[in-house]
């Protein structure tokens, strides 16, 4: 019902647009901090873990297995919202990415 | 993560009104039965919530509870007598034994109950929209 994200190319994305911003402000790592790759690509990973987790749920309940309809309907929101706010977030790098690369022409 | 503020919250109270609204259905279906496993009348049923920490591990968030359902526990009212000669289950006298159960309570836990459903169904719509709004930020023009 859900496909699982693409995280190959969604990663890829990521990738170039941190790049991106790296040309852009020049900025290292926060001291201390992971860095921004690895953080994006937690929340990827997050969003992946909220869609199994809601894909299972629905499968629970078809199966009959799990009779509690709320439980189900707060999965799925959760996963819809995790991955819209990955989504906006990606979205945002790209147009970063996109503003780099038009400084060029 | 979680995006949805009160969600847990609120999904325990989903959870506990739907219990009600069983142990509803429960009593009035069984609002003539006058045999049970162990030989009595049917008893009608109550369910007793307590409330619930939520797991929060310090800070205002272990303050903040759920609900639960404690237990479900029988109904100490003593059966009604209704005279009934032929009924297989009459006494000696003729007599048989039925539960006291009113529908008109029974509708009315029913209606309190699907309202308070209703009310954690509000919760959770409007908790989903803050969260919602403030993702649209980013989003240009948002």
């Amino acid at each position: 019902m859900i496909d699982p994200v693409q995280l190959n190319s969604a990663l890829q994305q990521a990738q170039q647009a941190a790049s991106a911003d790296r040309l852009q402000s020049t900025a290292t790592p926060a001291a201390g901090g992971a860095s921004f790759e690895e953080m994006f690509s937690r929340l990827i990973q997050d969003v992946d873990q909220a869609q199994k987790v809601a894909d299972d749920s629905i499968k629970s309940l078809a199966t009959g297995d799990n009779q509690a309809l709320h439980d189900v309907v707060l999965k799925l929101e959760e996963a819809d919202l995790t991955f819209k706010l990955m989504k906006e977030i990606r979205d945002k790098l790209v147009q970063a990415y996109q503003e780099v690369i038009s400084l060029q022409s | 993560m979680d995006l949805i503020p009160g969600a847990t919250t609120c999904g325990s109270g989903l959870s506990a009104e739907r219990t009600r609204m069983e142990v509803a259905a429960h009593n009035l279906a069984n609002a003539h039965t006058t045999r049970t496993a162990d030989g009595q009348p049917f008893k009608r049923s109550q369910v007793i919530l307590e409330s619930a920490s939520m797991g929060g591990d310090d800070g205002f968030e272990s303050k903040l509870a759920g609900v639960r359902v404690a237990d479900v526990i029988e109904d100490s009212r003593a059966p009604k007598q209704i005279y009934a000669p032929h009924h297989p289950d009459a006494d000696g006298n003729g007599m048989v034994q039925t539960p006291d159960i009113s529908p008109m309570e029974e509708m009315l836990d029913m209606i309190t109950a699907s309202r308070s459903y209703e009310a954690n169904l509000s919760v959770l719509r409007q908790g989903r929209s803050m969260a919602e709004r403030t993702i649209d930020i980013l989003r240009q023009g948002g």
